[in-house]
């Protein structure tokens, strides 16, 4: 853990999370999630030197059956129990246990389930960043049934859907035409029998063979591990993606963006851009402008949302929205 | 004066193609004219950049695009003025007719448009400040050989002020001027306290660039 505060004094980053994974819960009655860091400056005895220690502090809050929500409180060594009539439980903590981690061994009566939903949500989160020379390699599995985040699984992650999941996979394959020039079809090929690896190769017409994945480009890799997330038929419930146009047509974004679209009624999208061309196809409601303040900081949203699709409209179709970021007037643009 | 709209400061749009030229104008702008603050001064990129060099003829579709940017970015921060930068591309006195052109172009729109229009294009203007520009690299020459001339009659600009900064006898890896420069020419022009006449050198377009920065 690295914390790098402004530079002198005393500062703070707090992170929120506010999630419906709790029995009880509901988007009008979310759990929430807070972890802060602060940094403190160390009483010194007779050194000059300034020395500051990095400090946490976890809270939870979740909605019970009937009454107030659950609040518990983690800070400095000690758990703090809120109860709802007013006053305090307190327990203790090994000093650098996280909350996140130890609390689900609590008893149901004290929030132990309901922690261990928050802490089994997070390690759901998908963070997506291919790694195209790893996903190149036979996959070790005959065929996988959770894709790796990094992909490098994919051969046996698209093996397990052509042989599980027929109908997904032909409309992925579909896909998979438009996306790759010249693609007619995937093959699987089990290597050192069955249980022990599968190759993936990409029949392309007017080409004798095959071509392996080894051999094939690195936007058809790209392409094919974008694919495989987007129809994977259990997503966890947060899909984050990295420049997800990287190495990707614009042509296919219209496609792309529908893919989107339909996967996100089964898991929640963060993707990071810089394309204009992708930012073109989206609704001002699917747009988060950042941008890096001189503090800093980062600025999430750097614009009101409201605001962007107010100007949107101003622009009566003369101009997408991807070229009103792109002309710097939402911000998020270099100085 | 600042004009202020419901409680927000307005501001001067300047668009151009070009990072640099626009970045170029906005210090000296905010030199020429202090009573407008430079966070007021707000480049932006002319729309239509995934196609550079426009031709003026396409103008008219041009406006559109612009005139539906500028539309927009006045929902969130109200416009005094703008500044429409776009190199001549040609001697003097052909920024005259650009002018014209790209003002009328614009003539619709509810505010005050101002064309911004070097002859050939941004580097002539820096030929009228030898002293700005060798003090941006200790190891150019400075380029002086217009004192008294009229530099709207340089053709190809840049390549001339490459060559003007570039000592003889230089090697191939000499760092000579490049566009990214520009920017530094012009804080060093303010700097210098170069904004005032008499000036080293004539140019017409030069002349018309002060005339418009005052109506602001």
């Amino acid at each position: 853990m690295v914390f790098r505060a402004a530079k002198g004094s005393r500062q703070s980053i707090s992170i929120e999370v506010e999630a419906a994974v709790t029995k009880n819960s509901s988007l009008r009655a979310t759990d929430t999630y807070t972890l802060k860091f602060s940094s403190d400056r160390l009483r010194s005895g007779r050194s000059d030197k300034e020395r500051y220690y990095l400090r946490r502090a976890e809270s939870f809050a979740f909605k019970r059956t009937a009454g107030p929500g659950r609040r518990i409180t983690v800070k400095g060594g000690k758990i703090t129990f809120h109860k709802p009539e007013g006053g305090e439980d307190t327990a203790s903590l090994r000093e650098g246990s996280l909350g996140l981690s130890t609390l689900p061994k609590l008893s149901p009566e004290d929030g132990g389930e309901q922690v261990e939903a928050l802490a089994n949500l997070f390690a759901s989160f998908r963070v997506f960043d291919v790694d195209v020379a790893t996903a190149r390699r036979p996959s070790q599995e005959r065929a996988s049934e959770s894709l790796l985040n990094d992909a490098s699984n994919l051969a046996a992650f698209l093996a397990f859907l052509a042989d599980r999941h027929a109908d997904r996979f032909d409309a992925l394959q579909r896909d998979a035409r438009a996306f790759i020039p010249g693609l007619e079809r995937l093959e699987f090929t089990p290597i050192g029998g069955a249980g022990e690896g599968t190759v993936l190769s990409l029949v392309e017409r007017g080409l004798a063979g095959s071509t392996t994945l080894q051999e094939a480009s690195y936007g058809s890799i790209r392409a094919l591990a974008l694919l495989a997330l987007l129809y994977d038929p259990s997503p966890p419930r947060l899909t984050c993606i990295e420049e997800i146009d990287h190495g990707l047509h614009p042509h296919i974004l219209d496609r792309l963006v529908e893919l989107l679209r339909e996967a996100s009624s089964r898991t929640q999208f963060l993707i990071a851009t810089h394309s204009p061309a992708l930012v073109n196809r989206l609704t001002p409601e699917e747009l988060i402008v950042c941008e890096r303040g001189e503090d800093a900081a980062s600025r999430i949203p750097a614009i009101a949302p409201e605001t962007v699709k107010a100007m949107e409209q101003e622009l009566h179709g003369e101009l997408g929205l991807g070229e009103l970021w792109f002309s710097g007037a939402l911000g998020g643009c270099p100085e | 004066m600042t004009a202020r709209r419901g409680g927000q400061r307005s501001v001067v749009v300047i668009l151009g193609e070009d990072d640099n030229d626009r970045k170029a104008v906005q210090v000296l702008v905010a030199a020429l004219r202090p009573d407008i603050p430079r966070g007021a001064l707000k480049p932006l990129r002319k729309p239509m950049a995934l196609v550079r060099n426009v031709p003026p003829q396409r103008l008219p579709s041009q406006a559109n695009k612009a005139g539906a940017l500028l539309r927009a970015v006045n929902v969130k921060t109200p416009i005094r003025a703008v500044l429409m930068h776009e190199d001549a591309d040609e001697v003097e006195p052909a920024h005259e007719t650009l002018i014209t052109k790209i003002e009328s172009s614009y003539r619709s729109l509810p505010w005050p448009v101002l064309a911004v229009v070097p002859a050939w294009e941004m580097e002539t203007w820096w030929f009228l400040f030898p002293d700005a520009v060798a003090a941006v690299r200790p190891t150019w020459r400075r380029p002086d050989q217009f004192a008294g001339r009229d530099v709207g009659r340089i053709r190809n600009a840049k390549e001339e002020l490459k060559k003007a900064v570039t000592p003889q006898g230089a090697r191939q890896s000499f760092q000579t001027y490049t566009e990214a420069d520009s920017v530094a020419i012009a804080e060093k022009v303010v700097a210098l306290g170069q904004l005032t006449p008499p000036w080293f050198a004539r140019s017409a377009s030069w002349a018309a660039f002060l005339d418009k920065i005052g109506q602001l």
